[in-house]
């Protein structure tokens, strides 16, 4: 047993005071302080550590050894400390800095798409996965475009169908986008599938099914073979994507001057599931587009060969189409752009 | 077109029940626009004959009438109407019926007991049933004492047809009939004319100056004994065929019109000056019409006329001169065959779509003409040719024209049959079938479906060659055909197919527009769509009038076409303002119109526009209007889109001086934005500041770099300056100073203060410039910047009088 010497006893006393001065070490500051006190390079402990050399050699290396051993205690114990310190420190701040999170967050709001270019662009989306990409014509139409090259020649009965804007110089706003049908396949040629989305006009006053503005899409696949079970195909599939639903598709012979033979489309009423309602009219079925097999002689008029392509075509009313699918009640609605109205559809 | 059922029965048995003919007419084309009874059920109303009407004792307006009412004895009631008189055939009300509302009670009326109510047409509902008002003048057949509603067949259900303009031979009962056996395979009957007994000679000479007219028929009948009405079957079924009854004769020629499709005129003999002259009217002659119009004609319209001048306008409208009235005893039917394009210009220009006019412009059988005089020449004597005393319950004495009998003059006519509608042979080749319908039909089942449509079907090299009916305008080709045995084949018998696959060439600038528009939507703006047709005079106020006026425009605010999408906007930020909305912010891309030169152009824009809080309302920031750079910012994030726009200040009458610029791409105006000018504000009734914008297309994503750019190596160096200049010197003016002398080492230019105020003179301003300034191959020194800086700032010395500040 070794006997205790003057030097270690006062090591002993001082790693006993420094660890009981680190114990009330409550900053950074101070504890820096410490360690610059304690463990720096004129610390007390390095003074120490000087102090071996007026040893005896004998006594030098337990001395040695002492002080560091102490010095590695009173490393450890700051480490320790600075631990404390920092995590006292942290958590002061979570709480200085906490909020309610259930205040609303701020900046901008979000606005809205019209619900007719909404479905436009549904209806765009819809037909592309078809193959069927988008054209466009003009709105301001001539009566070639927008009646004879559509095969409903002047006095025709047929125009009554269609009550038409004119300008004064003759020439007409469109009463249908079929005109598009025209001025696209006067520079294209077979085969091709196309949609014809825009703006029509009928001089109808407005009131709640009728509006003198609305919005139409034309349809139009020609090429070789293309037939009657094609269009209700393409129709049927459309419809089903665009209601989001299963649907009874009916076509029923009707009539137009540009397609033969010409259909009307109705779906079976999903309001109160064909048995009869408002909507419906208690027939069961709801009219929703007009189509048929592009007249043989729209064709020819614009210089494609009908015995050897052959085509459909077909038109669809978006006012209508949303109505239906959103129970939009009223056409003019869709124009008074009432942000109650445009936000409720979102 | 309606039909009833008992009209319908008298063409076709067919073993269906009216009521399911609507799905078959569905199928078949004919969509059903409305179903339901001839009349309203009126258990307790009964026919009754006033034998006599005293005056009231205690009441001026009113009077006594003693009813027989048969079978049910007679009864005293008291009524108010003008025309109760004695003789009078009306229907009576018994107490315990329901009018209306009411329940009928007998009651004392001051002082007088009375047992019923003598009706009105329109107090049973029946208001179209006649042409007067006051009690309701039965027809002279009504038998007293039955039940109204069984004497007029109330209960009968009737289907009203919408007929496509192709098919004007269903505008009848009997073409409605023919359509009905086709598609339920059966067949029609009737349709010959029995040859009437013939008196005299042919009553006028007959001149058809025009082809337009290939078949001219006219017959007299001479001394018609006109009744107060028509029969109560023939009342009846004028009133199903929606047509009001007048004076028998007249009744007649509606009836046959009809029943066969055929138009019918009826002339009074005795006005008709010399021959008959089927003509192209003379530039300015003209004539009082029935409707009391007075068109001036030109040369286009056709007329039939005599020696003083026109008296109908042919196959649209009689008129007044030789009309039929009460007091007609002689009168001409004429029966003829207008070609569809010889009346329909006039029809229209003069807005006279009658029911005749409708039928000749989609095309009458021109076969039909004899059938349809021989039986309104039947009807017309068997009605008005055997005097009126022979019928019970008439009170008029028929005096000493008892018993007088009318005669019927042979036909004359006029035919030219090299002008009636070629009706070639049509070659039908059976594999186009299946080639355009997607499905096979045997040849025999074709040739029954064209037969039962009354086409003359032969085959011909394996195919079939198709004659089609002389009352089938709208068969020409192959494809009407096809079209007619798919018809008949049922659409719902046709499979779907999916479309073979074809491949897609992406468009080259995927949807810009859609772009533009979820941005703006992200920028808190709500989508609108409004009229492109407007009120040029509110379009001239705001100064973006497009001068495009249409020529017959609608009543109301939508007489030309915009220019701006502006005003549309302004108007829809007005709507919500004055309903509560203190912010709205409102966008739409839509096309506005134009002229260039001779064209309209229809070009796409932007607009936009915002009052209200910059910021939706919320906690923690103060609430801020939005002003001039909040839009502004709008309107560069659209720019990052379509390419550089830059502002210059503006002088746009639409908008305020000072807070509004030109946009400009390039050296073209190209759009604005700023605050709406206040007159225009207050005129419009808004009471804060509107912020506006609008860029014209066409919109194009800016052109995509082919190689991507070389990514900088080097470090960029930043400099801020501050300058002061005169106030009347622009931000952007500066901003281009540095641009241009900075040179190629200029990367970013940012602007990040602006200061006035302590320190600076009056009408002095300073601006803070950020300039980030880069090689790309090598790292810049500083004295490359300062020199860089140094350039910058003595051109702004030079441009603007600008000095550092220090």
């Amino acid at each position: 047993m070794t006997e205790a010497t003057p030097f270690a006893e006062r090591l002993a006393d001082l790693e006993g005071e420094a660890l009981a001065a680190l114990a009330a070490v409550e900053t950074e500051d101070a504890l820096e302080a410490w360690r610059v006190s304690y463990l720096g390079k004129n610390g007390r402990l390095t003074g120490e550590l000087k102090g071996i050399g007026a040893l005896t050699p004998a006594e030098r290396p337990q001395a040695g050894a002492r002080v560091n051993a102490i010095k590695a205690a009173l490393e450890t114990a700051h480490g320790a400390r600075r631990e404390v310190l920092k995590e006292a420190a942290r958590s002061a701040r979570r709480i200085a800095e906490a909020v309610d999170v259930t205040l609303p967050g701020r900046g901008r709001g979000v606005g809205t798409a019209h619900p007719l270019t909404r479905a436009l662009a549904r209806i765009e989306d819809i037909f592309a996965g078809l193959g069927f990409s988008v054209a466009s014509g003009p709105e301001v139409e001539d009566e070639f475009h927008n009646f004879e090259a559509l095969n409903i020649p002047a006095h025709h009965p047929a125009r009554a169908m269609h009550d038409t804007f004119y300008l004064p110089d003759g020439r007409l706003l469109r009463t249908h986008t079929s005109t598009v049908q025209i001025r696209f396949m006067e520079v294209e040629r077979p085969p091709f599938r196309i949609i014809a989305p825009g703006r029509v006009y009928r001089a109808d006053a407005p009131d709640p099914t009728h509006s003198p503005i609305f919005h139409q899409v034309e349809g139009l696949a020609v090429g070789e073979g293309v037939h009657m079970g094609h269009l209700k195909a393409t129709l049927s599939r459309f419809l089903e994507a665009f209601f989001e639903r299963p649907l009874t598709v009916r076509l029923r012979p009707s009539y137009f001057p540009f397609t033969e033979p010409s259909a009307e489309v109705d779906i079976g009423c999903f309001l109160c599931q064909g048995q009869g309602c408002r909507v419906c009219k208690g027939t069961g079925f709801v009219e929703v587009l007009g189509c048929g097999l592009v007249h043989p002689r729209v064709l020819e008029r614009v210089g494609i060969d009908s015995e050897r392509f052959s085509g459909f075509a077909f038109g669809m009313g978006v006012e209508r189409l949303v109505m239906l699918r959103d129970g939009v009640s009223d056409v003019r609605l869709f124009y008074e752009n009432d942000l109650r109205f445009l936000a409720s559809l979102r | 077109m309606r039909i009833s059922e008992t009209w319908l029965r008298d063409w076709v048995e067919t073993p269906i029940p009216f009521a399911d003919l609507a799905a078959v007419l569905t199928r078949g084309g004919f969509e059903i626009e409305a179903t339901g009874t001839v009349g309203a059920s009126h258990p307790d109303v009964v026919v009754g004959r006033i034998l006599a009407a005293e005056p009231h004792p205690q009441a001026d307006r009113l009077r006594v009438c003693r009813v027989d009412l048969g079978p049910l004895g007679s009864r005293t009631i008291v009524c108010g109407a003008a025309n109760a008189r004695p003789g009078l055939l009306a229907p009576v009300a018994l107490p315990g019926a329901r009018i209306g509302e009411r329940v009928i009670e007998a009651a004392d009326l001051r002082g007088v007991r009375s047992e019923g109510m003598l009706c009105a047409a329109a107090e049973l509902g029946c208001a179209e049933w006649v042409s007067g008002d006051g009690l309701w003048e039965l027809p002279p057949d009504a038998p007293v004492g039955t039940w109204l509603q069984d004497y007029l067949n109330f209960a009968e259900g009737f289907l009203d047809i919408a007929v496509t303009p192709n098919r004007g031979d269903c505008l009848s009962v009997r073409g409605l009939a023919r359509e009905i056996a086709a598609l339920t395979r059966t067949r029609v009957r009737g349709g010959r004319a029995r040859a009437l007994r013939v008196h005299g000679e042919a009553p006028v000479a007959v001149v058809v100056a025009t082809i337009r007219c290939p078949r001219y028929l006219v017959r007299c009948i001479s001394g018609v004994e006109t009744m107060p009405a028509s029969p109560g079957w023939l009342v009846r079924r004028l009133r199903v065929g929606g047509v009001t009854p007048r004076h028998p004769v007249v009744d007649v020629t509606n009836y046959i019109m009809l029943d066969l499709g055929q138009p019918l005129h009826a002339f009074d003999a005795d006005a008709v000056q010399g021959p008959l002259t089927v003509r192209l009217a003379r530039a300015g002659e003209s004539l009082t019409l029935l409707d009391g119009s007075q068109p001036t004609l030109t040369t286009e319209d056709l007329v039939i006329a005599d020696d003083s001048g026109p008296l109908a306008l042919a196959g649209i409208l009689g008129g007044t001169r030789a009309a039929v009235s009460a007091q007609t005893r002689n009168v001409l039917i004429e029966a003829a065959y207008f070609r569809p394009e010889a009346l329909s210009r006039t029809a229209r220009r003069l807005g006279l779509i009658t029911d005749a006019a409708l039928r000749f412009e989609r095309g009458v059988d021109p076969e039909l003409a004899p059938l349809a005089l021989e039986r309104a020449s039947a009807l017309i004597l068997r009605i008005c040719g055997l005097g009126t005393a022979h019928l019970e319950g008439t009170a008029e004495p028929a005096g000493g024209r008892k018993g007088i009998t009318a005669s019927a003059s042979p036909v004359a006519e006029s035919v030219t049959e090299d002008e009636w509608p070629a009706r070639p042979p049509i070659r039908l080749r059976l594999a186009r079938i299946p080639q355009l319908l997607g499905v096979t039909i045997p040849r025999v089942q074709v040739t029954r479906f064209l037969q039962s449509l009354g086409m003359a079907v032969a085959r011909s090299h394996g195919d079939l060659s198709v004659r089609a009916p002389s009352f089938r305008f709208d068969i020409e080709a192959e494809i009407d055909l096809i079209e007619e045995v798919a018809r008949l084949w049922g659409y719902e018998e046709i499979p779907g197919d999916a479309l073979p696959l074809m491949p897609v060439a992406a468009p080259p600038q995927p949807g810009i527009l859609r772009r533009m528009r979820d941005l703006l939507m992200d920028r808190d703006y709500h989508e609108a769509v409004t009229f492109s047709l407007i009120d040029p005079a509110e379009h001239r106020a705001l100064h973006v009038d497009s001068g495009i006026a249409l020529q017959n425009p609608l009543a109301g605010p939508w007489a030309g076409l915009r220019q701006s999408l502006v005003p549309g906007l302004l108007a829809a930020a007005l709507y919500n303002r004055h309903r509560q909305q203190a912010r709205v912010r409102l966008f739409e891309i839509g096309i506005g119109f134009e002229w260039a030169a001779e064209a309209i152009i229809e070009r796409p824009r932007v607009a936009g526009v915002a009052l209200g809080s910059a910021e939706p309302e919320q906690w923690g920031i103060p609430a801020r209007a939005g002003d001039f750079f909040d839009i502004k910012g709008d309107v560069e994030a659209l720019a990052s889109l379509i390419g550089p726009l830059r502002a210059r200040p503006c002088e746009h009458q639409l908008l305020q001086p000072g807070l509004s610029a030109t946009l400009f791409r390039g050296d073209r105006p190209v759009g604005f934005l700023g605050a709406l000018a206040p007159e225009h504000r207050e005129r419009l009734g808004f009471h804060e500041t509107v912020w506006v914008f609008e860029i014209e297309g066409p919109f194009e994503t800016p052109a995509r770099p082919t190689q991507a750019p070389e990514v900088a190596r080097f470090p960029a160096v930043r400099r801020d300056i501050a300058v002061i200049v005169p106030e009347k010197v622009t931000a952007g003016q500066v901003m281009d100073t540095v641009r241009e002398s900075a040179g190629p080492l200029l990367q970013e230019l940012v602007l990040f203060d602006v200061y006035r105020g302590e320190g600076l003179d009056l009408g002095k301003k300073s601006l803070a410039l950020g300039l980030t300034l880069r090689d790309f191959s090598r790292t810049l020194t500083d004295e490359r910047v300062d020199e860089v800086v140094a350039q910058a700032v003595r051109a702004l010395a030079d441009a603007h009088g600008a000095q550092l500040r220090q």
